[in-house]
């Protein structure tokens, strides 16, 4: 399988892949209890409360959790190790995402990163991290 | 007509939640938002929330997801201690009506959740299995990253554990080798030679920190465990081994969703199980835990109680391995080097039993009287928890 292959939105969550177009990670917030959460579904998981808001998230955070993957499950990222970590954003919640422009392994646990957006192929879009540059980075 | 009066589920249980999600023709979302808006107002119309339930209940279809619960679980919020997945068709919801009634009169859990949801018809297709992924929120939300599963969150579990605890490749390493010392000891084991820990540490990495030895084996095989009363059981061909204890609790599907990544479920169910079975950590004298990567066994190891939380290195390391250990871990060579046919959970019941009977062949531990079983499923998302005995016990 390739990597765009892997990429199928629905129309159930088009809000947040709406929002990967225009370069944004939309995330839930409740209304009810005050909590993020990731992935958007129709109940807050937190407190059961129906109709979590879909909103923006800044995309800044920090490697909670990262591993190198020397066997990709798709044909086309197949060649180089690459690293996909767990991270922790500021808004606290957690996300997981590819480290994009990053060798392996140079991206370690408590880095600070910043969500980049990217096309796998027209009509495609995704996201990953980078390691946060300027203020705020560590 | 017999006169004989039993406990059945008659009077066990009322239903005091009824709704439906919206019908008909519902596009533009899923199974699980349909099984959340009726979850809402069932649980809404008596008066309670997904903070009281703690049995969950459900027969649906959802692409790659086959842990029905689990996925709901983890989109709902709903952590249960009672867990019930049987699919057997359009029957399945009466039949879960039942087993929740069974398992609130055992006192094993006190609110169950009974759920069902389709998008077939917006799906366009009537195959039950709707269109392959695509409303899967593990397959929408983090296939696209490109982590192998289940080696990928295994191993994001491994770095936060090595990055908390200093936990070590050599660590891990050692749970491998010593799978070797007992699978040598199984005729029915597939790998039986030694590994060492030179070969273990050198072996090209995979998806760090793991190399293939860090992964269980990848074999074909079948398992089946047979139950029945312990009176029924003294009437059978062996010595019975008695259910003394038992616990189950998920608490995610997806690793993205794991609270802590070195904290699983094992913490609720092991110390739920013994107590059960009116015993402690000490009392255990073999222990069978599914041991999918070598990290498995040493969260297993801390969470069950037998260690302090970040331990579990320096424990199974002064523990021993083989039969000079002092608790024998995976007396079968586990998953790791024994037999793995994708879900290894029955094995661990089958070694078990047979270490209690006094027929583990080449690898008996000297009367043992009570063995700790633990199964783990998902990315660490599922565990189950039995204490089994022979009737010293």
């Amino acid at each position: 399988m390739r990597w765009s292959e892997a990429i199928v939105p629905t129309t159930a969550n088009a809000g947040f892949w709406e929002g990967l177009a225009a370069h944004e990670l939309r995330a839930a917030w409740c209304p009810a209890c005050a909590r993020w959460s990731f992935y958007p579904r129709a109940a807050c998981p937190h407190c059961g409360a129906l109709g979590p808001e879909l909103r923006a998230v800044r995309g800044t955070g920090r490697v909670y959790a990262v591993t190198t993957v020397r066997r990709s499950p798709f044909e086309d990222l197949g060649e180089a190790p690459y690293d996909v970590a767990l991270v922790d954003l500021d808004e606290g919640l957690r996300v997981m995402g590819r480290l994009l422009e990053a060798t392996a392994g140079s991206v370690p646990i408590g880095s600070s990163v910043e969500v980049a957006f990217v096309e796998a192929a027209p009509g495609k879009p995704w996201y990953g991290f980078v390691p946060r540059r300027g203020e705020g980075a560590r | 007509m017999s006169a004989t009066v039993r406990a059945t589920v008659r009077g066990a249980a009322a239903v005091v939640g009824v709704a439906e999600s919206r019908l008909g023709v519902v596009p533009d979302t899923g199974p699980l938002a349909l099984q959340a808006e009726a979850a809402h107002a069932a649980l809404a119309e008596a008066g309670l929330t997904i903070r009281d339930v703690d049995g969950l209940f459900t027969a649906f279809h959802l692409g790659a997801a086959h842990m029905p619960t689990v996925v709901l679980g983890e989109y709902l919020g709903i952590r249960p201690r009672y867990s019930d997945s049987t699919i057997i068709g359009g029957a399945s919801f009466e039949a879960h009506v039942a087993h929740a009634a069974a398992a609130i009169r055992a006192g094993l859990c006190t609110t169950a959740l009974i759920t069902y949801g389709s998008t077939q018809r917006s799906d366009r297709s009537r195959d039950l299995f709707g269109i392959w992924g695509s409303k899967d929120p593990a397959r929408e939300f983090d296939a696209p990253h490109g982590l192998p599963l289940q080696i990928g969150a295994y191993a994001l579990a491994a770095a936060r554990h090595m990055a908390e605890f200093g936990t070590t490749r050599e660590d891990l390493a050692r749970v491998a080798v010593a799978a070797r010392v007992w699978a040598m000891r199984n005729p029915r084991a597939y790998r039986r030679e030694p590994l060492t820990m030179e070969e273990a540490l050198a072996a090209p990495l995979v998806c760090d920190p793991f190399s293939k030895h860090d992964c269980c084996l990848v074999t074909d095989g079948g398992g089946a465990v047979v139950v029945t009363s312990v009176e029924r059981a003294r009437d059978l061909a062996k010595p019975p081994v008695v259910l003394l204890g038992a616990a189950e609790h998920h608490t995610h599907f997806s690793i993205a969703q794991m609270d802590d990544l070195t904290r699983t479920g094992a913490s609720v169910t092991g110390p739920a199980a013994l107590a059960m079975a009116g015993l402690g950590i000490g009392d255990v004298d073999v222990v069978q835990v599914y041991d999918s990567f070598t990290l498995t066994v040493l969260l297993a190891l801390e969470d069950l109680g037998f260690c302090a939380k970040g331990e579990g290195g320096a424990f199974f390391a002064a523990n021993g391995s083989g039969p000079e250990a002092r608790l024998p871990i995976n007396t079968s060579g586990g998953g790791l080097a024994y037999c793995h046919p994708g879900m290894f959970g029955l094995f661990l019941i089958v070694e078990a039993v047979r270490q209690l009977r006094g027929e583990a062949e080449g690898r008996q531990v000297a009367d043992p009287e009570v063995a700790l079983v633990h199964g783990i499923g998902g990315s660490l998302s599922s565990h189950a928890t039995l204490v089994l005995g022979t009737e010293l016990a």
